[in-house]
Order: structure tokens, then sequence, then C-alpha cells
């Protein structure tokens, strides 16, 4: 087991959020006297990562995972608990703490939009004081892997979503962090930008033994780069293991598919143990306990005039809906 | 006809004078502070304050390229009188650059104030509206009735302009001079204090927007 790299407890940031009524009679008022409400955005948080560990936080919009992440950037001061980042304390933004991490935005660019995305390298190089060689090899290593040679050249404007997300992870990797914070790195990317992202993403992270904490929707990016997940709901820690237990937990039935070769002249009745999710003219799909699979499966086979039948897992997409709505595991 | 001359020399080092203190960035670091993007700045390991100082040098050098031509080419055609002293050019210099930094540090220290009001950059109009009236635009701080010249000898706006113009023309006598260049850095101070403490209070309260 790796050391132990990133170290929280009790973490919890509570947000002082001005409200008003709307109208202009309430905006006039609220000059005087503001109001506030108190958020609850992330609530005693605790686990630990080990040095190059791979991690996913889930859950829904508002749940709290981008608020968590922006506190180990360094970014917001947490209301109270601790934390303890490669031997730092992030919110004091140590320059060394800095140099030692990144944080990749999806939808906040580090970029200089009317540049070529070289430049903006050259200067970053600077920032954070990169010896030529170092740059150099750095910049070569990232150009080679994420295919970039002929992007370098262009304005960042004129770069398409994907190519200038490919830049965005040169620009926060060249200075070599050892900790890589990515808050819905693959947002709005097609499906096979995702996949060349997320395959760098794996490669990157075997060569050089950074660790990450990765935020995403997509569920795609989650089973291919972490074993590990963090369950965030309304602030607090749902559950913290890998992702294979959380979908066994979470979904003990599988679903069924059968595609009938002629249409029904009656009324399908879902058989105990199963809840119908979809009927048409010539297909069901059930939701069957796993323990009654093959039982069902049997059933009907017998009973209904069957082409084919599939038996397969949930979709984990339907596994986070059901957390997501219910809120509990 | 000596007067027009000497009007004409005062309006064309005004206007290059507004340009090299004027300070374009504080209208941006306002919406840097409301829309996040201030994250980009606070995750690398320098000041931000150094983005703004290098988008106004970059910006400086850019601004100068077409002021310098259509400056030159309005004294060709309008024929200012402007009699140089060494004292006044030297003095100029420095004059030039404290009022740069006072422009920029007390337009910062305003724009700062979005980490806690929405729409702090009124007061960067208000800011404007005091330098045309009180900093030699809408007339040389000379020909401003009494009491306006008062406040335009005790208030910052003079010294991030028209001071360093009237030192070039020399129309300041050596305690005038001395005067100025106190009240200057006495401002100066002034603003680089209000920057500095509104940037470590600002940043501690920063909420950092999304999420």
């Amino acid at each position: 087991m790796a050391k132990a790299q990133i170290v929280i407890e009790g973490l919890t940031k509570t947000y002082q959020t001005p409200v008003r009524d709307p109208g202009l009679g309430a905006a006039l008022a609220s000059l005087i006297k503001r109001r506030y409400c108190s958020v609850e955005a992330v609530r005693d948080v605790s686990f630990t990562l080990a040095e190059g560990e791979r991690v996913a936080l889930l859950g829904p919009n508002g749940a709290g995972k981008t608020t968590l992440l922006k506190m180990l950037a360094g970014l917001l001061r947490p209301t109270a608990g601790t934390a303890s980042v490669a031997g730092f304390t992030p919110w004091e933004r140590h320059y060394a703490y800095l140099r030692n991490i990144s944080m990749v935005m999806g939808n906040k660019s580090q970029l200089l939009w009317d540049i070529p995305p070289l430049d903006s390298f050259t200067v970053l190089a600077r920032i954070y004081d990169l010896p030529q060689p170092e740059f150099q090899a750095a910049l070569d290593e990232l150009v080679a892997l994420l295919d970039l040679g002929p992007l370098l050249n262009s304005p960042v404007r004129n770069l398409s979503l994907g190519e200038r997300m490919k830049c965005e992870l040169v620009a926060a990797l060249l200075h070599r962090p050892q900790i890589l914070f990515l808050d819905e790195p693959t947002i709005g990317l097609d499906v096979s930008a995702q996949r060349r992202l997320r395959a760098f993403l794996d490669d990157y992270n075997r060569r050089h033994g950074v660790s990450f904490i990765l935020t995403s929707h997509y569920m795609a990016d989650v089973t291919a780069l972490c074993d590990r997940v963090i369950l965030i709901h309304q602030g607090s820690l749902l559950y913290d293991g890998s992702l294979r237990t959380l979908a066994t937990r979470l979904a003990p039935f599988k679903l069924m598919r059968v595609t009938l070769n002629q249409a029904l002249e009656y009324e399908f009745v879902a058989p105990p143990e199963t809840e119908l999710v979809e009927q048409t003219e010539d297909s069901i799909t059930l939701r069957v306990a796993r323990s009654a699979t093959s039982t069902v499966a049997a059933q009907l086979l017998q009973q209904l005039p069957v082409a084919d039948l599939v038996i397969e897992d949930a979709p984990i997409e339907s596994v986070m809906d059901q957390i997501y709505t219910g809120g509990q595991l | 006809m000596a007067l027009r001359g000497e009007f004409v020399a005062y309006y064309l080092i005004l206007i290059v004078v507004n340009q090299v203190t004027f300070a374009q960035t504080n209208w941006t670091v306002g919406d840097l502070i409301r829309d996040g993007s201030m994250n980009i700045l606070l995750l690398r390991p320098l000041p931000p304050v150094l983005d703004a100082v290098a988008t106004e040098l970059a910006g400086k050098g850019v601004f100068l390229l077409f002021v310098g031509p259509v400056t030159l080419g309005l004294s060709l055609l309008l024929k200012p009188e402007l009699e140089w002293t060494m004292i006044g050019v030297m003095a100029f210099i420095p004059a030039l650059i404290l009022a740069w930094l006072l422009r920029f540090l007390w337009g910062y220290a305003l724009a700062l104030l979005a980490f806690w009001a929405a729409r702090a950059d009124a007061l960067l109009a208000l800011t404007d509206a005091a330098i045309f009236l009180l900093a030699g635009q809408v007339a040389p701080i000379s020909l401003l009735p009494d009491l306006l010249r008062t406040f335009a000898v005790l208030l910052p706006f003079r010294y991030m302009l028209s001071f360093p113009v009237e030192v070039l023309m020399n129309r300041l006598d050596s305690t005038g001079l001395v005067l100025g260049f106190a009240m200057q850095g006495f401002w100066l101070v002034v603003a680089l204090f209000a920057s500095v403490a509104l940037w470590h209070r600002g940043v501690r309260r920063y909420a950092a927007v999304g999420g």
C-alpha cells in the first residue's frame, strides 16, 4: 500500500448566499440590509487517498463535488475540518503546493483565446519556472500522447472543443504535477474524443504515478478510469469503495429483454419478483430480482413466443439515478 | 497666439498621458471575480495581480503604436507650443510612472470590491467621472473655480493624469512640484494599502462561483 497523499478529515463548507425577493423594492431593501441563507455544500467528509490512486467523485448536480475539489485545490476555505495534501494545507496556497497540483475544469479555460496554444504553454513554462529542456521534454511527450502536432500553432478560438480540451490537459500537465483534480474534463465532448481523453489519462497515470480525483457525469469515464468511487449526496459522503460493489449492492436485480416473434394477443402480466420496465409490440423489458433470474427466464421462454432473450446487469446510469433520486443506499 | 499653442500642447500631452495611465484591466478584474475565472489565476504559483500588470504593459505597447502617430500628426497640424526644461522632462518621467501606478492600484482596489458586491465597477465609472472633472480633462486645473480646484489638489484624481502634464509643461513652481509629488506619493500608499488589504480579505471570502 502506497503512503497516503491526501488525508481529509471532517471537511465542511457552508456558503453564505445572499437572498432576496424578486422586484425593485426588494432589490433596494437588500442594499440596506442583506439577508443571507446558509447552504451546507459539504458536510463532514473524510477520506484518504494513496499516491497514484485514481478516484471518482460521484453525485448529482449540486451534491458538493466541485466544492470539495475546490477546497482541495486551495480555491476555497472550508468552514470546518482539515486537509493535508502532499503535506500541505491546500487553502494556504503555498507556491510549492501549487507547483505540485493542477486542476482541469471542463467549463473554464486557462488558454488565452486569441493566440496559439504554444504561446500559452511558453508563458506557463515561465510561470512555473521550468527550465527549457524540461519544458521541451514535457511538451514533446504530451504532444505525442495527445496527437496534437498541427494544433499548436492555430489560435485557440479556431480549435474544436475536443482539441481545446487536449490543449487544456497539456497546459495542466506541463509542470508535471503529482496530483490532478479533474472537474468534468469530458463535458460536451463527442464519444470518441471522450474515449481518447480517457485513454490518455489512464496512460499518463501509469507512466508518472500521478494521482487524480475526477468528477464526471459520464459513467463511462468512471468505469474506465476509477476502481474506487466516492459518492457524495447533499454534501455528505454516502459511499467510499469499489464501483462494482456499489452496483451489486444497489442493483440487486438484472434486466431481462425479450424479443417476441409475434405480437401478444392478450395483456402481459409481469411474473412475481419482477417489474415491467417497458413493453412494445415486439418486445418486453423486465427488472428481475437476481435470485429469481433463472426461474423467470424459464417461465418466459415457456409462456411467450420468444425470438430472443437477453439478461444483463442494470446499466450503471440507472443505478446512479436510483441513488440520486432516493438519496440513500 | 501663444495661448492657443499652449492649449494645444496641453491637450496633446494630456491625450498621451491619459493613454499611458488608463488602467483598462480594472474593468475586467471584477468580471474575473464574479464569473469564477479568478480560479485559474489562483491556481498558479504567482500573485494574480501580475496578470493584470502584464496585460496593462502589453496593452500600453499596442495603444501607443496608434496614439503616437496620431498625436504626431495632430501636432504637425495644430502646432503646439511648449517650452521644454531639463528639470520638467526629468520630473515628468517619475510623475508619469507614479500616475499610472496610482490609477492602476486605485482602480484595482475598487475592482476588488467585486468580492463583496456584484456591480462594484459602478465605482470605476464614478472614478472616470471624477477624472474628467478634477484631473484636467474638462479644463486645466488652474482654470477651475476655487472650490473645484481645492478638491482637485486634495483628492487623488489629479495625480493620476493632470499632474504629469503640468510638470512637463512647467506650470508648477518648485513648491508646487514638491507638494504634487508628496500628494501623489501619499495617495499611492493609500491605494497600495487598500489593494493589499482588500485582496487578502477578499480571497478569504471568495466563494468561487459554481459547483
